[in-house]
C-alpha cells in the first residue's frame, strides 16, 4: 500500500511556485499523488466512472443528472417517469434522511428556545412540542414529563395522549402508521410520488401576556411522519436484494444512533453510490461500523474501504486530527483527478466535480468517526469544512439540514436559518422547523451583547 | 517580463519569510478606522480589534459555546442583578503589566462615563450599573435589572487602565492607532497597512509571528496577488472573483457568517425627496436585476446566488423579515413617471424639474464598496439618468463617511452603503428620529411608534411582529431603497492551516492559524 505524507503534497504545491523546472515539478507531482492505495481507489465510483461506458447510464438519464445536482424533487419525477426502481428508492431514501434531520432541527431548536430559554409567557401547550422534541432526541423521560404537563382539553391534548402511550409501549420513534394517527394521514405510500405538504402553522396558541399574541407552532411529528413515508416508499420500490443495503445506509443519518451490528461489505449497485458520499461499496459498511465503533472501524476497514484508508493516517493516539483529515481529503481529490485523467485519456470537465465530491466524502467520514470518538469540536470543524467545500459543487440538502440540526443543538440559529431559507422553497415541508428556529434567534438576541449596525 | 520577474522575486521573498517567520499578509475591505474597540465602526475595525483584545466572554466559532480566555470563574450574585468575575492570573497586557480587576472595572467605568462618546458604550450603559473591584483579580459587575444569562451580554473587550489618564476616553487618542490589549497580537495602524505582532501569553500562544493587513484595491489585482502568494488571504472576496478563486486548488474559499444588506439611503431633507411619492418613484426607477448583474455579476435566474433582493431592512432568512412585502426586482418606469407627476414634478426636455428647476441628484457611495460591487455607483447613476434625473456622483472616503455622512452633515441626496449585523439585527438606530445612525435624520411618527413597540415588547413574538410592521412601513415610506443581501466569502491560500473563521468577529480563533512551509 502506497502512502505518502500529505504535508509532502502541500510542500510540493509551494514548490510549484518557485523556479524549479517544469520537468522537476511534473516528476514530483506524479510521485506524490498516492494518498490511498491505487487499487482501492480504482474501486471508487469517481474512478470507475471516468470510463465512458461505466458513466453512460448516469449521463443519459435525467434522473441521475438531478441526483448529481441534488435536485431531489426533479430526480424523483424523472425516475418515476421511467419507472427506475433503484433511482426512486435512492431518492426516497435521501428525502427520508432529509426530513429526519429536519425533525431533529425542529426538536433541537424547540428544546433550546422553549426549554432552555423558556419564559413565563410561553403557552402551556408548548409542553406538547417539547415532548415530541424530547422523543426525537431520545430523551424519553423528559418527554413523559412534558406530555404530562399538556393541559387537558387543549388542541394538542389528544396528540399528547397518543405520544405518551406510544413511548410507554415502545420507547422509540414509532412507525409511519402510528405517526399518521397522531399528525394526520399522508396518504398511501406511493413510490415516485410525494405526500402533500400541510399548511403551517399547524397550531396557534396565545402567549400568556397582556397582549396574548398568537404564537405560531408546528408539530415536529409531521416531519417524522414525512421521513417515515419516504422510508416506506424506498423500501417498497427497492429491489429485494437491496434491503440490507438500505439498512446499512440508514446509519449515516440516524437521528437516534443505535449500536450498529457487525457490518459486512455488501455488493452495492452504482445506483446507490453514484454522486454519493460512499465512494465504494465497502464505504457504506465502514460508515455504519464507524457510527458504532469510531476510530476502531478505521483500522478494521482500511484494507477495503476507500474512506477508511484515507482516514487511517489521520488517527494519532486514538484521536482524529482534523487538519490531517483535511490534508488526506485534499490528497484523495488530487489522486483521483490524476487517476481519472489516466483512465479517460486526459482531463475532462466532470473530473473536478467528481474529485471534489470524493474530498468531501473523506471530510464527512472523518466527521462521523470524530463524533463517535467524543471529539465534538473536531467533528464540528470537519462538518463545517465539508459544508464549505460543497459550495463549489452543490450543497447536499440532506447534509445541509443535518448541519442545521447540529447548529440548532449548539444554540446557533443563523446558519440554520440561512440553510432552511435556501432549501425551504424546494422542500416546503421543512419550513415546519422555521418557527422554533426563529424563536431561538429572537430569544438569544434579546439576551445577547448589544451591537450596532456596522458599515 | 520585468514585471513577471519582479513578481517572482517578491514571491520568493514572501516565501522565504513564510519559511522562517510565519507572517500572514491579507487584504481587508479597508484600513481600520480605529483599533480602539470603543470606536469600532466598520467590520474591518471589529476584525482587527479581535486580534488585539480579549472580550470578557465570547462564543466558540465551532460549537457556539460561551467561553472566556481571561475569566477563571464567575458567579451570578444579588439574585441575578450582578455577576462576580474572577480573572485568571498572569495574563499580561502588551505593555508588560498584568491584567487585574482594576482593568475590568476601568473598562466598565469608561463605558459608563458620559464623556466617552462611544456608540458601543452607549448600549452597555443601558443595562450595566457599576463595577466594584473585590480583590486583585475579582470584580463585581452590577446591572440595572435582573438579567437572564448575564455572561451573554458581557462580550466587551477589556481595556488597560494603565494606558489612560481618566475614564473619559475619546476617539482621537493615540491608543486608537497604537492600542494595548491582552489579545494574541499587538497592533500598529499606519496609513497604508496595519501590522500585528504576536504576543505570547498564558492564555494565547499564536503560531503566527506577524500579520499584515492591507487595504484591498482593484479586485483583479487582489486575486492575482493572492494567486501569486504575495498575500495569503482576502477577507472579503469580490463576487466577480469568486469563481476563479473557487477553481484554484491553491486557495480555499471560506464562509463567513455575517448578515449584510445593501441600500440607497435617501436624503428626506431634500425638498423633492421629502415627498414619499418621489421616493417611491425612485424605487421603481431602479432595475435591481440589472444592477446586480452588472456590478455583482449574478445573472438573472441564477440558482443559489449569494446576492438576494430584499424589500426591507433585514435579510430574507431573518425572523424579522416580512415575507409578505414583495421585492421590486425590475424597474417600472411608467409607474415611476406617474408618481413623479402626481408629486408635482414636471418633465421638461426629458429632465425632471421641481418648481421650474431641474433636479440634480448628488449620489455618493462608500468608496471601498466599489471593490465588492464594481461600478455600482455608475450603474445607479445611469439608471437615474435614463429616468430623467441629472446627477453628480462621488465616492465617499471612510473619513468623510464617518465625519460627514454619519454625522448628518452630508451634502448628498442618495448614498449607497452596506450594513452588517451578527445575531442582533436591531435597526432602531437607523430609522428612529433620534437614531444615532440615522444619517439624514429621517423622521416619521409611525416609524417611531413601531420602534417603541419593539423596545417595549414583552415577548419575542411582540418584538418580531413590531419589526414585521416596520418592514411594511419602510417599504412604503422608503427612507432607504433596499437593494440586496450579499453573502461574504473569504479566500485563503491552502498553506494557511487551522484557519477557523468565527462568525462576525472573524479572528476569534487566530491562535490555531498557522502557515505551512
Amino acid at each position: 500500500m502506497i502512502r505518502l505524507c500529505c504535508s509532502v503534497l502541500i510542500a510540493m504545491s509551494l514548490g510549484a511556485c518557485s523556479n524549479e523546472s517544469p520537468e522537476q515539478g511534473a516528476a514530483v507531482n506524479t510521485e506524490i499523488v498516492a494518498a490511498v492505495d491505487g487499487r482501492l481507489l480504482s474501486q471508487s465510483w469517481p474512478a470507475r466512472m471516468a470510463n465512458d461506458e461505466a458513466r453512460s447510464p448516469f449521463e443519459t438519464h435525467p434522473g441521475w443528472r438531478h441526483v448529481f445536482e441534488y435536485e431531489l424533487n426533479e430526480a424523483l419525477g424523472a425516475f418515476a417517469q421511467t419507472k427506475h426502481a433503484r433511482g426512486m428508492a435512492r431518492v426516497h431514501h435521501q428525502l427520508s434522511e432529509m426530513y429526519s434531520q429536519g425533525a431533529l432541527l425542529a426538536a433541537n431548536a424547540t428544546v433550546e428556545a422553549y426549554g432552555a430559554d423558556a419564559v413565563d409567557t410561553d403557552p402551556e401547550e408548548m409542553a406538547y412540542v417539547l415532548g415530541v422534541s424530547s422523543v426525537i432526541r431520545g430523551e424519553y423521560e423528559k418527554a413523559r414529563v412534558h406530555f404530562a404537563a399538556v393541559p387537558a382539553g387543549s388542541a394538542v391534548a389528544a396528540r399528547s395522549a397518543q405520544w405518551s402511550t406510544v413511548i410507554q409501549e415502545d420507547g422509540q420513534i414509532p412507525a409511519l402508521g402510528v405517526l399518521s394517527t397522531i399528525s394526520g394521514s399522508l396518504g398511501e405510500v406511493t413510490p415516485g410520488e410525494q405526500p402533500p405538504v400541510a399548511d403551517t402553522p399547524h397550531f396557534e396558541f396565545n402567549e400568556r401576556s397582556e397582549k396574548a399574541l398568537p404564537m405560531k407552532v408546528n408539530d415536529p411529528t409531521v416531519l417524522l411522519a414525512r421521513a417515515a413515508w419516504h422510508a416506506a416508499a424506498a423500501e417498497a420500490i427497492a429491489p429485494e436484494t437491496d434491503g440490507a443495503v438500505l439498512e446499512q445506509m440508514d446509519f449515516r443519518y440516524m437521528v437516534q444512533p443505535s449500536k450498529a451490528p457487525a457490518q459486512a461489505a455488501l455488493p452495492i449497485d452504482d445506483a446507490w453510490l453514484f454522486g454519493s458520499a460512499d465512494l465504494s461499496a465497502a464505504d457504506a459498511g465502514f460508515i455504519a461500523a464507524a457510527s458504532a465503533d469510531g476510530v476502531a472501524a478505521v483500522s478494521a476497514w482500511s484494507d477495503r474501504s476507500v474512506l477508511a484508508a484515507a482516514l487511517a493516517s489521520s488517527i494519532e493516539d486514538g484521536q482524529v486530527v482534523p487538519q490531517s483529515v483535511m490534508d488526506s481529503a485534499f490528497a484523495v481529490q488530487k489522486q483521483l483527478a490524476a487517476a481519472m485523467a489516466d483512465i479517460g485519456g486526459g482531463q475532462q470537465g466532470f473530473h473536478r466535480p467528481f474529485a471534489i465530491r470524493a474530498r468531501i466524502a473523506v471530510l464527512m467520514a472523518g466527521m462521523v468517526v470524530a463524533d463517535v470518538n467524543d471529539q465534538y469540536r473536531d467533528a464540528g470543524i470537519l462538518r463545517l469544512n465539508a459544508l464549505e467545500r460543497m459550495e463549489s459543487v452543490g450543497i447536499d440538502p440532506v447534509f445541509a439540514i443535518s448541519v442545521a440540526a447540529w447548529d440548532a443543538g449548539n444554540r446557533n440559529p443563523m446558519r440554520p436559518e440561512d440553510l432552511l431559507h435556501q432549501f425551504g422553497s424546494s422542500y416546503p415541508a421543512l419550513t415546519a422547523a422555521r418557527a422554533p428556529l426563529e424563536a431561538l434567534h429572537l430569544r438569544r438576541s434579546r439576551n445577547a451583547a448589544p451591537t450596532t449596525p456596522v458599515h | 517580463m520585468a514585471f513577471k520577474n519582479a513578481i517572482r522575486a517578491l514571491t520568493g521573498l514572501t516565501l522565504a519569510t513564510l519559511g522562517t517567520g510565519a507572517t500572514l499578509a491579507y487584504f481587508e475591505e479597508s484600513i481600520p478606522m480605529s483599533l480602539n474597540p470603543l470606536y469600532a465602526k466598520t467590520m474591518a475595525d471589529y476584525r482587527a480589534t479581535e486580534l488585539v483584545f480579549d472580550r470578557l466572554w465570547f462564543h466558540d466559532a465551532i460549537t457556539n459555546e460561551l467561553r472566556s480566555r481571561v475569566v477563571q470563574k464567575y458567579q451570578v450574585a444579588e439574585a441575578g442583578r450582578a455577576v462576580e468575575v474572577t480573572l485568571k492570573t498572569g495574563v499580561r497586557w502588551h505593555n508588560g503589566q498584568t491584567l487585574t480587576s482594576k482593568d475590568l472595572c476601568f473598562t466598565i467605568k469608561a463605558m459608563l462615563d458620559s464623556r466617552t462618546p462611544s456608540p458601543v458604550a452607549a448600549h452597555y450603559r443601558e443595562f450595566i450599573a457599576a463595577c466594584d473591584a473585590r480583590g486583585p483579580q475579582t470584580a463585581l459587575i452590577r446591572f440595572k435589572r435582573v438579567l437572564p444569562n448575564p455572561r451573554e451580554r458581557l462580550s466587551f473587550p477589556i481595556l488597560p487602565a494603565s494606558e489612560f489618564s481618566s475614564t473619559a476616553i475619546s476617539p482621537d487618542l493615540q491608543f486608537s492607532a497604537r492600542p494595548i490589549g491582552t489579545g494574541p497580537f499587538n497592533g500598529k495602524r499606519g496609513l497604508r497597512m496595519v501590522t500585528f505582532d504576536a504576543f505570547a501569553n498564558v492564555h494565547h500562544q499564536p503560531k503566527l509571528v506577524q500579520m499584515q493587513l492591507q487595504e484591498g484595491g482593484d479586485p483583479l489585482v487582489q486575486t492575482k496577488t493572492l494567486i501569486n502568494n504575495n498575500v495569503q488571504g482576502i477577507v472579503v472576496v469580490p463576487p466577480p472573483q469568486r469563481p476563479d478563486l473557487s477553481a484554484s486548488d491553491d486557495v480555499s474559499m471560506k464562509s463567513y457568517d455575517l448578515r449584510s444588506w445593501w441600500y440607497v439611503s435617501v436624503n428626506t431633507n431634500n425638498p423633492a425627496l421629502s415627498d414619499v411619492k418621489v421616493r417611491q418613484a425612485l424605487n421603481y426607477v431602479l432595475n435591481r436585476t440589472e444592477l446586480r448583474q452588472y456590478s455583482i455579476g449574478v445573472k438573472p435566474g441564477e440558482k443559489n446566488s449569494p446576492c438576494e433582493f430584499i424589500s426591507g431592512p433585514f435579510v430574507r432568512s431573518s425572523p424579522y423579515y416580512n415575507a409578505s412585502v414583495p421585492v421590486q426586482a425590475a424597474a417600472n418606469l411608467s409607474k415611476a413617471e406617474a408618481l413623479l407627476k402626481s408629486a408635482g414634478l414636471e418633465k421638461l426636455g426629458g429632465r425632471w424639474h421641481a418648481n421650474g428647476e431641474p433636479i440634480t441628484l448628488r449620489v455618493g457611495m462608500l468608496a471601498n464598496l466599489d471593490h465588492e460591487a464594481p461600478d455600482l455607483l455608475s450603474q445607479v447613476a445611469n439608471q437615474l439618468g435614463a429616468a430623467g434625473f441629472d446627477r453628480l456622483t462621488s465616492k465617499i472616503s471612510a473619513d468623510e463617511w464617518d465625519n460627514s455622512v454619519m454625522a448628518g452633515k452630508a451634502d448628498f441626496d442618495l448614498v449607497i452603503g452596506k450594513w452588517s449585523f451578527g445575531l442582533v439585527e436591531e435597526v432602531n438606530e437607523l430609522f428612529s428620529s433620534s437614531g444615532r445612525q440615522n444619517m439624514f435624520r429621517y423622521a416619521n411618527a409611525g416609524v417611531d411608534a413601531v420602534l417603541k413597540e419593539y423596545d417595549d415588547a414583552v415577548t419575542d413574538t411582540e418584538q418580531r411582529d413590531a419589526y414585521h410592521k416596520l418592514h411594511k412601513i419602510l417599504s412604503t415610506e422608503l427612507p432607504y431603497l433596499f437593494l440586496w443581501k450579499l453573502d461574504t466569502k473569504s479566500a485563503w491560500r491552502t498553506e494557511v492551516r487551522g484557519n477557523i473563521v468565527a462568525p462576525y468577529y472573524y479572528f476569534t480563533e487566530i491562535d490555531s492559524w498557522s502557515v505551512d512551509g
